[in-house]
């Protein structure tokens, strides 16, 4: 019997040796031993500055996990959430959310509730402030061109998935006046970004930046684990590298891809 | 409706978005609101047309597929969202089956591009482009550790270096994808000046 697809045994020992190092790290933090700490990332510290911004303007934040179902890039949009969602409700300032799939608006609604509850300001949630606009990109695009002119926001926070509309609701955040940080992990977006943007998380960033926020020993623990798994793919492209300059790099190859 | 009708509005619906680069006004939230409900009227009538009625009579009535029964329940299951204190809990079942589909399926079938990206840089030396190849590469994996410090000129160096070079993809990308967008603008120009009002031949 086959257990794996052919080209999935590498995948899945791949992910094992993820998992392991995830779990390692994990229990590490929860057990109080020292692990290193995230490097400052610029982009992250400016949402505090967007967010101080717009409290002291008295004018709303806008926030957006991107465009995509539940993707690696929308699970950091909605890892970062929470943090925005707490200072909104401490500070006592407007958080409007917007959100084109409507799986991930449900989980944003739970999440924004939950943070105002954890705020103390439980009262101060308003469920139709985290929209559901309309599941098709440029639909939601328009409404929030519409949002921003309309309601002013002075924070704009993109982090997610972003396709063909980064640049075009980037240039409206900035158009409202708005201090703007984006991430996004698509390689073809992020450059409008940095363009239009106050700062930009690039790539990998966003994955990091829950843990960066919260200062939470068990994400830092996960983010350590990444970066464990980042030093073995360096090492690997270096060896890969000298082997295959020798011409013996197939070896290496065919175990990768197996 | 005719042709030229239908040519008609599709150009005063362009004008009227295109308004918004003036500043926000009446026509550009006329436009809004008819692409945001016309998308929800487009995605009603599809999903009824192409997803349920299909699943319905021929998947289950017909083929006699009624395991579809539990993802249908299992989908149901967040309207409880409406159904006060006693029942919403229920929705996060629904919640829960998709966060976790989604983070299965990309723990998945992500190595499988990543893994392609690490062997394609196997590269053996044939020119310098090889070279700048695999040390981009590496510088770049090198910036986006989190958890090394940068210190010293060596790693700091590495790491500068693998920023200069996004910096120069992004550059390049931005240029060529600009002209992409320039090209969309002219295809909308030639839409209201030829086929619309037919200034241009």
């Amino acid at each position: 019997m086959q257990i794996f697809a052919k080209g999935m045994v590498g995948d899945f020992l791949w992910v094992l040796f993820l998992f392991i190092c995830v779990y390692v790290m994990i229990r590490r933090a929860k057990a109080g031993q020292r692990i290193p700490e995230i490097r400052k990332i610029a982009g992250l510290d400016a949402i505090d500055e967007a967010i101080g911004r717009a409290t002291e303007m008295g004018r709303p934040i806008h926030y957006s996990p991107g465009m995509s179902g539940f993707t690696g890039p929308t699970f950091a949009g909605l890892g970062v959430m929470p943090y925005v969602a707490k200072k909104a409700a401490m500070y006592d300032t407007k958080l409007i959310v917007t959100v084109r799939n409507m799986y991930v608006h449900t989980v944003s609604q739970e999440i924004v509730k939950q943070s105002y509850l954890e705020a103390g300001r439980p009262e101060a949630y308003t469920a139709d402030d985290v929209r559901f606009v309309s599941d098709w990109q440029f639909s939601y695009t328009a409404a929030v061109l519409g949002i921003f002119q309309r309601e002013k926001p002075a924070a704009n926070i993109m982090i997610g998935h972003w396709m063909a509309e980064s640049l075009v609701l980037a240039e409206a955040g900035a158009q409202a006046g708005a201090i703007q940080v984006a991430g996004t992990t698509n390689i073809f977006q992020i450059h409008f970004f940095v363009v239009t943007c106050d700062y930009t998380l690039i790539g990998e960033e966003i994955y990091a930046a829950s843990a960066y926020l919260s200062k939470e020993p068990v994400l830092t623990g996960s983010v350590v684990a990444q970066d464990i798994a980042k030093i073995v793919v360096l090492a690997t492209l270096v060896i890969g590298f000298i082997m295959a300059s020798l011409g013996k790099s197939k070896a290496l190859i065919d175990l990768i891809q197996k | 409706m005719s042709a030229q009708t239908g040519l008609w509005l599709g150009g005063l619906v362009t004008l009227m978005a295109w308004s918004y680069l003036y500043k926000e006004n009446p026509f550009f939230r006329v436009a809004e609101h008819i692409y945001v409900g016309g998308a929800m009227a487009y995605g009603v009538f599809n999903t009824y047309y192409q997803v349920i009625l299909p699943t319905w009579q021929k998947d289950m009535v017909k083929d006699g597929n009624w395991s579809y029964l539990i993802p249908i329940v299992i989908g149901l299951l967040i309207y409880t969202r409406y159904g006060g204190r006693g029942w919403n809990w229920l929705a996060r079942w629904t919640m829960a089956f998709w966060v976790g589909y989604g983070a299965g399926y990309e723990l998945a079938y992500s190595p499988a591009v990543f893994m392609k990206q690490v062997t394609d840089t196997f590269r053996p030396i044939k020119g310098i482009n090889d070279v700048l190849y695999f040390l981009i590469v590496a510088a770049s994996l090198f910036y986006f550790l989190f958890t090394v410090k940068k210190e010293g000129p060596l790693p700091k160096g590495v790491a500068m270096f693998g920023r200069l070079s996004m910096m120069v993809a992004f550059g390049a990308a931005f240029g060529s994808i600009t002209m992409a967008y320039l090209s969309l603008i002219i295809g909308r120009l030639q839409y209201l000046l030829k086929d619309v009002v037919h200034l241009v031949k």
